[in-house]
């Protein structure tokens, strides 16, 4: 759970509502004030706070990770996806699913990207084999890694 | 969908029940110049007519794959269920393509099923496409069954009446769709099924706003997550509720949030006519003089004055120890101020250049304890509770540190001027610091509105101010 500290201020309506305003702070120290909200009135706020910071801590995890798969989808293997708040299992899983429903290019990319991951990194990843690691390198990776390459050798005119 | 061409109508039964076991793919080949129709109709008449309209077709696809609708189109009265088999992760119900289509949908409901999985959702627009899409949606109801379940747009989207159902409901449900922005406005939603723990608004990181005007809101949910960037989802929501109040209007930007307050009024300033109220221009960190938290416009008044100048006043208060400086919160006007032409001309209150240093605004003695809370002996308060105290009429007291109260009033709230602590046995009040804020229109050339923007370029503070422009 990547927050770690949360706190709230209240400023009491005409209603008897509250407008609250929390702020978070996750493990490297980067606070996250969140827009401020209307609570009922006899709204348990300290039970909200943690509702809160359970849905940032996971709106980190995605944010990462989608960033993750734009960047592979784009960039291929010059991607540098980052695990500071999602796992590589996290990670693996989305780049699954992004592959079943990407273009032909970001189908490209993405192998390209797994390409460049090492024969261990791939079994851990994919839960593969050896051998079948090999055939996924043969049948797919690098013919999209050459595919990649062709695309960036391209030039206009 | 081989024998049909664009403009052409297609007639839907009501006991239409058609389950495809794979990805499905229904594409239209209707254009926004001629769309298709198509309507769910009461099968057992002959020649349907206008009062043979139901709402009870049904098109799914039962495996772990996507549902696609393509094409311009009118639908009403059916149900679209995308995935709706055993298992599965990450499939949509989408109306994406083709780029530049026009597409409505009218009394359906749009559902992922239980393969939709976790991440599946419904996908309106196109990212990919040279044009955006226009979508509208009119008593049309999202379902899934996953918290994961999220609505995604591309291009320029309308939702009229409608809102969410099922049992399942989303953490947040608009999120965004990488590449691509968004227009997306919502109008008589009924949002009520998110509650405790829901967001309606993702923080989206492309370009996007989105209005919500007149929706139904739930008493727990939060209206949208923070936006990251100055040009990502900006959220402008007007007259919206979980309750019977109209006076309920906020914005949400990168630099901060604008709020109504009812509980910090200036005595004589704005109402709905039955509650006063004011807006709390609430910054954070990402305020600054050069890009300011600000709505353009805010403010507004008829100016039958002409060949001389029109001084604007907007009347604020803040908790702090002294005045604002006029780099910390500004008033800006725009004026018909062009000879011949309603082109605009514009004025400024706050200070010359960057480098310039700021000025003092002027101290103001309006009464805003209308609606505070009388202070209690004994009472126990926490950090930002407001009251006010009869021995110190039209200030209000903002709880600096948080306490009880003593069992009688402290002399020092009687004598309290604007900024001043007192201390009330283990808690500590500071008075409100009321000012005022103007700017001069130079000789408005032209009988016509006046508007005037109030900005706040100070960081993380709040300043409530009275909407109603002098």
């Amino acid at each position: 759970m990547p927050i770690v500290n949360s706190s709230f201020t209240s400023q009491r309506q005409a209603d008897g509502r509250r407008w609250v305003t929390e702020t978070h702070t996750d493990n490297l120290g980067a606070t996250y004030t969140l827009p401020a909200y209307l609570a009922a009135v006899g709204a348990d706020l300290n039970a909200n706070m943690v509702i809160h910071a359970a849905a940032l801590a996971d709106q980190l995890v995605s944010d990462e990770i989608a960033a993750n798969m734009l960047a592979i989808s784009v960039l291929g293997s010059a991607a540098t996806p980052t695990l500071v708040y999602s796992t590589l299992p996290q990670n693996v899983a989305a780049l699954r699913e992004a592959y079943r429903n990407a273009t032909r290019f970001e189908a490209v990319m993405m192998g390209d990207f797994l390409s460049f991951q090492t024969d261990a990194r791939l079994q851990t990843a994919f839960g593969l084999t050896a051998a079948q690691v090999t055939a996924l390198r043969n049948s797919k990776l690098t013919p999209a890694a050459n595919a990649a390459a062709a695309v960036r050798a391209a030039t206009g005119g | 969908m081989t024998s049909v061409v664009a403009g052409d109508r297609i007639w839907v039964a009501d006991d239409h029940n058609e389950t495809t076991a794979s990805g499905l793919s229904i594409v239209f080949p209707g254009t926004p110049a001629a769309p298709n129709i198509v309507v769910c109709f009461d099968h057992t008449k002959s020649s349907p007519g206008t009062n043979d309209y139901l709402t009870t077709a049904v098109v799914a696809n039962s495996t772990a794959a996507n549902l696609d609708i393509q094409g311009s189109f009118f639908a009403y009265g059916i149900t679209f269920i995308a995935a709706n088999g055993a298992s599965g992760t990450g499939n949509f119900l989408k109306f994406a393509n083709p780029s530049g289509a026009w597409q409505k949908l009218v009394s359906c409901n749009l559902r992922i099923g239980t393969s939709g999985g976790s991440g599946a959702g419904i996908q309106f627009g196109s990212n990919a496409g040279a044009q955006p899409n226009k979508i509208e949606l009119v008593d049309t109801f999202f379902q899934g069954t996953q918290t994961s379940f999220s609505v995604q747009i591309n291009g320029h989207f309308t939702m009229r009446g409608g809102g969410v159902t099922g049992s399942v409901f989303p953490t947040t449900l608009f999120t965004g769709n990488s590449g691509g922005s968004n227009t997306v406005e919502l109008l008589g939603v009924d949002f009520n099924n998110l509650g405790s723990g829901k967001t309606i608004v993702a923080s989206i990181t492309h370009s996007s706003k989105y209005y919500l005007r007149d929706c139904k809101l739930n008493a727990a949910s939060a209206i949208c997550a923070t936006p990251t960037g100055p040009g990502n989802a900006a959220v402008y929501v007007n007259n919206c509720d979980s309750s019977g109040t109209n006076y309920r209007n906020e914005t949400y930007l990168y630099e901060g949030v604008i709020r109504a307050d009812t509980a910090i009024v200036r005595t004589t300033g704005a109402s709905d006519g039955t509650t006063p109220f004011s807006w709390a221009y609430v910054t954070n960190a990402n305020a600054l003089w050069i890009r300011p938290l600000e709505l353009p416009d805010a403010f507004f008044r008829w100016n039958s004055t002409t060949g001389s100048p029109v001084t604007l006043t907007v009347y604020g208060l803040w908790n702090a120890a002294v005045l604002p400086n006029n780099d910390d919160l500004w008033l800006d006007a725009s004026f018909q101020g062009t000879s011949g032409f309603p082109t605009a001309s514009f004025a400024t209150g706050t200070k010359a250049n960057y480098d310039a240093t700021g000025t003092a605004l002027t101290a103001d003695t309006s009464a805003w304890d209308n609606a505070a809370t009388n202070r209690a002996n004994g009472g126990v308060y926490a950090l930002g509770d407001v009251i006010k105290v009869a021995s110190n009429a039209g200030r209000i007291f903002f709880c600096t540190t948080a306490g009880t109260a003593a069992g009688s009033e402290p002399g020092g709230y009687a004598s309290a001027v604007d900024g001043g602590s007192v201390t009330d046995n283990t808690a500590v009040f500071r008075a409100a610091v009321r000012f005022r804020m103007t700017v001069t229109c130079t000789s408005p050339t032209m009988v016509g509105p006046i508007y005037a923007t109030p900005r706040v370029g100070r960081a993380s503070s709040t300043f409530w101010l009275d909407p109603e422009l002098s």
